[in-house]
Formats: structure tokens, sequence, C-alpha cells
């Protein structure tokens, strides 16, 4: 084995994996000394990462690790732009997570196998994050699916066992739709290195079909990680059901290894295949609408974050599509508003799913429900809870000075650029629907705005319809100091990003400059000119508009006795889990395979079986006629009788039968040869 | 010196026919001590280099030739390491009666044949002691002794002795094209003997490859696998599908490579149609497996389905896709074992047999269960296992054949069947796992089987994921295997 470039690379990756063996192992003698050393693990982690981004920065080139005659010569990571912004992301959300991990498992069994898994996890998302060759990515991202598996899987209710089953069938088909389009990267391009990509690119004037193939099955392995509509379908069934630390990650973190992929595909791979655009533009589209309007209608406080998180993946798979479009309008000149958009939206979304998610594991650990109608009022009298909710809601929704209005403003902006300098002449079915998909775009924004209103109002407004005083009695002790410092740090820090996006935001984005692909960057957007805050408060007002006249009025009724209570009011044959993917899983098409089996299978069993029956009555007949003579068989005249004569027969018999066979084929062929 | 080369095969077979007239001696004792020095002979004539010896010599055609080349050492050292495991775990799953004389007797006389078929020189040498193998092997089939045993050793012997045949009648007339069927890398076949007649030599090759295939499950010729399995105790399956499997496999790397050899075949319909038929198999070994609820048929099927992705890269005839096929051969022989080995002990624990009778075996039965995941994600292909990595080359190979239609489609199938491998896998031990929350823990009673049976487990389990982690050593032997061939 040869070792080429810097081993400091490994230590964010394969200290968690050494780590959770090592807390498994404590866990089985002491519990407390196990929580504390999974900390110290997640803390350490995050050091490392920190220690590891500054001192790199420094120094010169980007530190690269690879290694050779380990898992077939393509073990290559590297830390540069994005890869160190996304390692150090995901190192801080599972120290912060780890951190209120232990208050909230205190009742939980089984507690050793999480903390196992959940290091796991974080080792196989720092490899993914950090891997510079696609074969890399794949061992990364299938340790990171199984391992969180167990994470998803932890209470093992009836609910979550079905949410668990739906979440590792997307693992798994996905895992290998994406194996199998790095294939055929790999066979097409000749390699697998993710820098190489690009050039390969540029070189090949092979047939694109395969590619687009190989392009569709990427887009489903990394899509369904990234929760992309339409194979979303894991993330509101694993959402509510797993712990509330685990659907932190699961939202901020997991999901974010599948946009990783998707910018290989997008921005590396169709750099600049404006067709490639359209489709991601379209995805993102529509994900983005469905999952807001879902949102909207969900009554669980997880579920509809859940949902927001479709939502907010739509955002960046549009923006993914906006740079393939962009990078060959007007000489790239907004190319670097996509980027930063896409890049920016990544950040916050991790960020804000932190926090609202951790949010949700306060209220789960207090009211041990997530109905809103069961944990209404919960915010009430507990400033500190309402306040982080406040911050998080404010940002996800793009309110100014939040750093979430960034991000929505640089994706809003490129949709507004491009139908304002575009050249639409004789295309107006071009121009038409890119206004639709600006006003889809304000009306999503409008849907956020609605849901989370929604949340925040049923949350920390209302009262409990049912009980308040319940939910008052846990004022002042519903959460520990750590958890309440967890939070509190987490919620500052959306304002902060967000006061002046010069300060840190775009420093941030600059970041994934390299990974992305910016073409040109020439740009410096006000942020505080009228037209995009304008395009802002035309969301808040479609959003006050849709929360009184929709939420209030549609999905809100009076049960017998006069109480106000949420009520989801989608159709459930709009649901296609149950409606499309289960039953072609479960029925369809393992009947269709199932019967194909089934007939080739018994082809060999069916002739043999009219052989031997064929046999068998030749032979009745033959005896029929010699009937006087003692049935006396030639085996049995040799003196093989019994079990041992049965062996005889058989032996010679089947060598008899292909001797036989093969004469009779011999001779076809030889009779073709003559005749042929 | 050459002399050696007879010794791993005859001691086995002697022990073995001396076995039940000892009296006085400890069985247990009796085989380890024979597999111990057997394993050490073995050791010693992989390292002396490449030496031969030519036993009998009726005509040029017809000799016992036994040699050694890296082939036989990669076949030699993975038979003989799996069967020495499996050993121990026999000590604790076959129950100490008057019987088990009967089944280390063939136990041993099988180990002896097997090293034998790997040492072959030629492909008569092979024949030999490949019909010598579903002898020896027929006893251990039914050794439960009943009558569905017995119906389902009876079925093996026709399966097996009408592929045995194929491949006798095949040699019978290739012997005219004046072939000495004496392993030669890249083949023997003389091209002025053939010249006129290629249609006739690639038919005998199609069918002495189908006749060497009916061991290696191929499609159509494996309906007797699902009879047969569930009635083998789990040990003896464990070995069939681990090794004797692979002694097909071998057979059949040397009749297409060594005898007809690449160059002939390739391009041919021969090709196409193998190729057409191990993807084929695939499917319907992985579909058969999903739909089967039985736990050892289900293990079966499967080892249908994988065995046929290693005559895929045989017959895809690329050094990628050899690559891909040998290290497959190591990571079903090791992965098939340790599932048979595992299914045989959460058998024996719990007597129960459907694959949904284990729901919180995984807090009994721990160390078990763990190794079965291992196995189960290591034969889906998960990274970092070997079954990822070969799996990795075969579709590679698949992908840049010079069939393009029917490699992408292997390839293609290769991901399916994984898919099904994951879908009739997975639930077994997710529901051992994750038995549900009204699990009743408290009367959870520790129920491990005996230390000879998990530690074997354990080593196979490891190799599993060791080889996946650390494969520089297995590839760089597969890679001189064919510098010889390509």
């Amino acid at each position: 084995m040869t070792i080429y470039g810097n081993i400091a690379l490994l230590a964010p990756i394969f200290w968690p994996i050494i780590g959770a063996f090592i807390a498994f192992l404590i866990g089985k003698k002491s519990k407390n000394a196990r929580d504390y050393f999974v900390k110290f693990v997640a803390v350490s982690t995050f050091g490392i990462m920190f220690a590891l981004v500054f001192g790199a920065t420094t120094g010169e080139g980007a530190p690269y690790f690879m290694i050779s005659g380990f898992m077939g010569d393509r073990i290559h990571f590297r830390l540069d732009g994005l890869r160190a912004v996304y390692g150090l992301i995901a190192s801080f959300m599972w120290m912060m997570t780890t951190l209120v991990s232990r208050e909230y498992f205190a009742e939980y069994r089984n507690r050793n196998r999480y903390y196992l898994f959940s290091l796991l996890t974080l080792g196989g998302t720092m490899g993914v994050f950090f891997s510079a060759d696609l074969f890399t990515t794949f061992v990364f991202f299938e340790l990171m699916s199984i391992a969180s598996y167990v994470m998803v899987i932890h209470d093992e209710k009836p609910a979550t066992l079905d949410a668990a089953r739906t979440y590792m069938a997307v693992a798994v088909i996905g895992g290998l739709a994406l194996l199998f389009g790095i294939l055929i990267v790999n066979s097409t391009l000749g390699t697998t290195e993710i820098a190489a990509i690009f050039p390969a690119m540029q070189a090949y004037d092979g047939s694109m079909g395969i590619l687009y193939l190989a392009g569709v099955f990427m887009l489903v392995g990394f899509g369904g990680k990234a929760g992309m509509y339409p194979l979303h379908i894991w993330l509101p069934n694993a959402h509510p059901v797993a712990p509330a630390p685990a659907s932190a990650l699961l939202s901020g973190v997991l999901t974010k290894t599948g946009v990783f992929g998707l910018i290989i595909v997008s921005l590396l791979l169709f750099n600049s295949d404006t067709g490639w655009g359209f489709l991601m533009l379209n995805i993102g589209i529509i994900g983005m609408i469905t999952g807001a309007m879902l949102a909207l209608f969900s009554t669980d406080l997880k579920r509809t974050l859940a949902y927001s998180s479709v939502s907010q993946i739509g955002f960046i798979i549009l923006g993914l599509g906006m740079a393939n479009i962009l990078v060959a309008f007007r000489d790239a000149y907004y190319h670097s508003l996509a980027i930063h958009g896409t890049m920016l939206h990544m950040v916050n979304h991790s960020l804000i799913k932190l926090l609202l998610f951790m949010a949700a594991g306060v209220v789960y650990l207090n009211v041990h429900h997530l109905d809103l109608n069961k944990i209404r009022g919960f915010g009430r009298g507990k400033p500190i809870f309402t306040i982080v909710f406040l911050m998080g809601a404010l940002a996800i929704i793009g309110m100014p000075l939040w750093s979430g209005y960034i991000s929505k403003t640089l994706l809003h902006d490129t949709l507004v650029y491009y139908i304002m300098y575009g050249d639409f002449e004789g295309r107006m079915a071009v121009l038409r629907y890119f206004q639709i998909l600006e006003g889809v775009f304000t009306i999503t924004g409008g849907l956020t705005t609605a849901y989370m209103t929604k949340l925040f109002i049923c949350i920390c407004v209302e009262k409990n319809q049912f009980d308040q005083a319940k939910m008052d009695g846990k004022n002042k002790k519903y959460m520990g100091k750590l958890t309440a410092g967890v939070l509190i740090v987490c919620a500052a820090l959306l304002p902060i990003l967000g006061l002046n996006p010069d300060w840190f935001m775009i420093p941030i984005a600059s970041f994934g400059h390299d990974f992305m692909m910016l073409a040109y960057y020439p740009y410096a957007l006000n942020f505080w000119a009228w037209m995009p805050i304008s395009g802002v408060l035309a969301s808040f007002a479609i959003g006050a508009i849709l929360y009184i006249f929709v939420v209030r009025m549609i999905l809100t009724r009076k049960d017998e006795e006069g109480r106000s209570i949420y009520v989801n009011l989608w159709p459930s044959w709009l649901d296609i889990e149950h409606r499309i993917y289960r039953p072609l899983l479960k029925t369809v098409l393992p009947a269709i395979g199932g019967f194909f089996a089934k007939v080739a299978t018994s082809i060999v069993p069916v002739i043999t079986g009219a052989i031997h029956k064929g046999l068998v009555g030749f032979r009745g007949f033959w005896h029929k006629k010699t009937s006087d003579r003692p049935e006396r068989s030639f085996l049995q005249t040799i003196g093989l009788s019994g079990q041992r004569g049965e062996f005889v027969r058989i032996i010679f018999g089947s060598l008899l039968y292909a001797l036989l066979i093969v004469f009779i084929g011999f001779t076809v062929v030889q009779l073709l040869i003559l005749f042929g | 010196m050459n002399i050696l080369l007879v010794l791993p095969i005859l001691l086995p077979i002697l022990a073995g026919a001396i076995l039940p007239k000892l009296k006085g001696v400890n069985l247990k004792t009796f085989v380890t001590a024979v597999m111990a020095i057997n394993t050490a002979l073995v050791v010693l004539i992989v390292s002396l280099g490449d030496i031969s010896i030519r036993l009998l010599s009726i005509t040029p055609q017809l000799s016992l030739f036994l040699q050694v080349d890296n082939l036989s050492r990669f076949f030699i050292l993975l038979a003989a390491g799996l069967w020495l495991l499996v050993t121990f775990y026999t000590f604790g799953y076959i129950k100490a009666d008057d019987r088990q004389a009967g089944f280390y007797r063939y136990y041993l006389l099988s180990y002896g044949v097997i090293i034998g078929a790997t040492l072959s020189g030629n492909l008569v040498t092979l024949y030999l002691f490949y019909e010598f193998m579903t002898l020896f092997t027929y006893p251990l089939v039914t050794y439960n002794g009943d009558k569905a045993a017995i119906k389902a050793g009876n079925k093996v012997l026709v399966y097996s002795f009408f592929g045995a045949g194929l491949t006798l009648a095949a040699m019978f007339f290739a012997a005219r094209f004046g072939m000495t069927f004496d392993f030669v890398a890249g083949g023997t076949l003389d091209m002025a003997a053939v010249a006129g007649s290629e249609s006739l030599a690639l038919f005998l090759f199609f069918v002495a490859f189908i006749g060497f295939g009916v061991k290696a499950y191929i499609f159509p010729l494996f309906d007797w696998v699902p009879s047969a399995y569930p009635e083998v105790p789990s040990p003896a399956a464990a070995l069939f599908s681990g090794v004797v499997s692979k002694v097909a496999i071998l057979a059949i790397l040397r009749l297409t490579l060594y005898v007809f050899g690449a160059d002939f075949i390739m391009g041919t319909w021969v090709q196409n149609v193998l190729l057409v038929l191990t993807i084929t198999t695939v499917f319907l070994g992985s579909m058969s497996a999903f739909r089967e609820k039985l736990f050892k048929r289900r293990l079966a099927y499967s080892s249908v389905s994988q065995l046929s992705y290693i005559m895929f890269g045989i017959v895809l005839l690329s050094p990628v896709a050899l690559l891909g096929s040998m290290l497959h051969v190591v990571a079903h022989g090791v992965i098939k074992v340790v599932l048979f080995l595992a299914a045989g002990a959460m058998i024996q624990q719990t007597g129960k047999t459907m694959v949904d009778d284990f729901k919180g075996a995984g807090k009994s039965m721990p160390i078990t269960l763990w190794c079965f995941t291992l196995g189960s994600i290591a034969l889906i292909g998960i990274p970092p296992t070997l079954g990822f990595l070969s799996k990795w080359y075969l579709a590679v190979g698949g992908l840049a054949t010079t069939a393009p239609a029917l490699g992408m489609l292997g390839a293609g199938m290769l991901l399916i069947s994984a898919l099904l491998t994951g879908g009739y896998l997975i639930p077994i031990f997710a529901g051992a796992f994750f038995p549900g929350y009204k699990f009743d823990y408290t009367k959870l009673v520790k129920n491990e089987p005996k230390k000879f049976i998990t530690i074997p487990l354990i080593i196979l389990a490891a190799l599993a994921l060791l080889f996946g982690i650390f494969p520089g050593i297995l590839m760089n032997f597969i890679d001189s295997i064919s510098a010889m061939l390509f």
C-alpha cells in the first residue's frame, strides 16, 4: 500500500468510525462514560475539522489524500472549497445534536446501538463530502445510508418499522441506481475522478445518449438521498418517527450529500447542457411547490418540517438548473447568482433545519406528541423556545436580515435577470415559461410563509384546546441548560449570518467557486434594493392571504364541543408512495418477475416429468404383454437391488441420456454443416 | 519431490476409508489431525513452485496428470481453507451418535477428491475427480436418512451425472480433433485440425460447458438445487455452495481458457448464448429466492444467481471480467459459507425453518446474527465488502465488452439481482435486530451456539470484510493468472 498526500485528511472520517466502536465497548460497561465519550468524539471531530480547514487554506493548494492497494485503488479524498464548508457544517451539526442527545435519549432503550451507528454515519458522511473520486463517494455513501437506517428505526414502533422500510428501499434502490450511473460514466469517460470529469466531457465526442442514461441513474441515486421530488418519499416517513437529533441530521446533512452528488452530475458532467438544466429546473420547481403545499396541509410538526425540506431542496435543484442555463447566457455574466444561491441555500437549509428539528425534539420530549392539536400552545410562557423557533421561522421564510433572505433572493434573481435580459425573439413560449416559473417561485415563498406562520401561531401563540394547564406546567423546566445553550447558539447564527451578506454569506459562497465551476464572477448585488425586497414582500402578502383564507378557514374546523382543531385535508389518493411505489415494488413487479421465473424454471421439470411418465407408461405396456414372467429387472439379475440398484440405475441412466442428447446434437450439427 | 502432489489427495481418502473401522480413537481428534496435516501439505505444495506429475498414461489423451499452477493454487487454498473452518463448525453441529462416523468418512473422502480436482492437470483427470466428488458427496446429501433426503439425493445424482455425461460425450467427440486435454494457458486447440468444422467444435465446447455448468447451477439445469439444499445438513450445504460449486467453476475455467481458449470462443454464437443463459440464471435465481419462504431454500436459490455472476464474468472473456469473476469466487465462497453456517445455527438453536421465524433472534444470538448481517451486506454488494468489489469489476467488464448490448444487460441485471438480494436478505436480519418496541426484553434468554460454531463464523465474516478493504493480495494473484491468459 502506498500513500500519497496528507494523511491528516483521514482523521475526520475514520476517527468517528473508530470512536463508534470504542463507544460501543465502553457502553457495555458504563452508560455514563459512554455518553461523555460520544460527546468527546463529536466535539473533537469538529475540532479536527476546524483545524484542518483553517490550517489548510493557509498552505498552497488543497490537501488531498490517496491510497493505492486499498479497495481497488480508488480511495481518494480532497479538502477544498465546498468540501471544506460541508465537512465543517456536518461536523458542527453532529456536535450540536450529540450534545443534546443525552437529554433526549434519557428514557430510550438501545442507546448503545444508536450511538454506534450515529458515529458511523458521521464517518460515512464526512467520507462523502471529502471524496474526490466517484468510487470513493459511493463507498461512503453506502456506509452512510446503511448506518443511518439504524438511526431511523430506533424506537421500533410499528410506524417506525414501516418508515424504516421505505428508507431502506430508497437507500438500496438509489444506491444501485447510483452505482450503475457511476459504472457507465466509468466506461464512457474512462474515469471516475471527480476533478477529471469536466475535462473528460470537454474531450468527449461519443454519443450523449449513454451519458444521459448515466445522468438519470445518478439523478435517481443522489436525488433520492437529497429528497428530490418525486423520490422524496422517505423524508415525510422517516423524519417524524426518527429521534429528533437524527431527524435534524437526516434533513440537514444527509440530504446535502445527495445535493453534493447532484452538483457533480449537473455542474461537472452536464456543465453547460441547457437541456439538462431545464430538466433540473422542472424537477426543482415541482418539488418546491408540491413540498410547500404538503407542508401547509400537514398537521404533524415534524412532517411539516419534512415537507418543508422537500420544498427547500426544490429551491436548491432549481438553482442547479439555472446554473446550467446561465453558464451559456450573456457570457455567464449571471452565473454566480445561481452558484451562490445554490450553495448558500444548502448552507441555510442545513442550519435552519438543525434548529427547527431540535426545537421539535424539545416539544416531543415534553409532550410525547407531534400532532399539532396536541402540542398546541406548548411555546406559551416559554420565551427561549419561542424566540428560538421564531428565528428559524423567520430565516426560512426569507425575512430580510435573516440568512434565508440572501439565498432566496439570489435564486429569485436568477429567474428575474434571465427574464429581463434574455433574448426571447420568436421564443415567446420560453418567456412565458420563465414568467410562470417566477410566479411559482413567489407563490412557493407565500406557502412557506403560510406554513411557518401556522406552526408558529399554533405552537407559540394559541392556547391548547384540550389542556393548556399541562402545557404551562412544564414552564421553566422543559429543557436542560445544555440543550438551551445549543438552541440559542444555533438560533443566533441565523440573524448573524444574514445581517450583512458581505461579512459571512458571500465569503462562504465563494468557497464553492472551484467545485461548482463558477464561470464568471463580476457582480455586486445590492440586497437592500427595492426590487429584491419587493419580491419577498409579495411572498409575505400571498402568505398572509393563504394563512387567513386557507389555514384559518379551510384547514381548521370546529369539533363537537366547539373546539377549533387542525385537520389534514390532503386527499389520500394523491399519496404517491402508497398509490404507486409500494404496489409497484411489492406486488406488480414481483408478480411479473415471479411469473417469468416460474415459467422458466418449470421447463426442465415438465420435460423430464413427461419423459419419465412416457417411459413408465411404456414399461407398463411392455410388462402387460409379458405378465406371466416374474418381474425381475436387469439390475436385479446381476445382484443389484434396493437402494444400491437405484443408485446404479440413476447413474447409468443419466449418463446414457446425456450421451444420447450429445449424439443427437452432434448429428444435427453435422447435418447442418453438410447441407447448410 | 513431485510425488508430494499425490499426498494431499490420498491422505484424506485413505483416512476416510479406514475411519469407520477405527476403534478407541476419538473421531474429532482423528478428523482434526487429518485436516491439520493435510492443510500443511496443501500449503507445502502450493509453495513448492510449478511442479507436475504424470501418474498413468494409457494414451496421450488419456492420462492421470497432476500439476500446480496459479489457478490450482487459487482454488486449492480456497477449498482447503473453507473445508478446514467448516470442520470445526461440523464438530459443533453434527450430533455425536453412531451415524456420525459415516458423515465424517464421506466428509474426508469428498475433501480428498476435491483437492484432487484442483490439482488436476488435464481434463480427463479433472473429470475423474469430478465424478468421484458427486459420488462421495451423495451420502452427505442423504445424511438425514429420511425419504425426502434420499429423494433429494437421487435428484442430485440424476442431474450431476447427466451433466457429467454431457461433458464426457463432448470430450469423446472432441478427441478426434487431436486435443491432448492438458491444461495450457490460452488453450490447446489445434486450429489446423479444427479447420472446417469450427461450428462442431463450438458445439462441443457448449455442451461441455453446460455439462460442468450443472453443478454451477446454470439455467435450465438448476432444478435440483431447491430440492436438495433444504435436506442437506448445514455444514454440508455450506460446502456444496461454497466449495463444490467452485470446483465446477474451476472446471469451466479450465475448459474455457485452458483447453479451448478465449480466442476461439470470442464473438461466436456460443459466447452470446452463454451470456444470455447466465444473465437469465442471475435473474431467475434471485427472483425465486425473493419469493421463497423456506430459509435454506432461499439461500440455495441465492447461490444459483451468484454462481451465474461468476460464469457471466468468465464468458465475457476479458481480464477485468475475469478479475471480477475470480474475486466473486472468493467472495461467494466465503459469504455463502457464512450464510449457510449462520442459517444452520439459527435453525438448530430455534428449531424454526422459515425466513419470518427469526424475529428478535439478534437479541438472543447476537454473534451469529452479526455474522449473518455482515455476510448479507457483502452478498448484496455493499461496500466496503469483497462482494462489492467483485461486482464492480464484473459490471465494469460487462460494460466494456465486445457484445455491448448483452454486456450492458448483464451489468444491469447484476444490479437488479443485487436489489432482489437486498429484498430477500435484509428483512431477515432487520426483523432479527429490530423486533419492534413490544419485544419482551425480560423473557430474553441468551441462545448463542457453541464456540465451535461461532468462531468459524466470525473468522469467515471478518474475511469477507477484510478482503474487501485490502484486496491487493487477491487482485495481484488474479492478475498473475490472467496475464498468462489474455
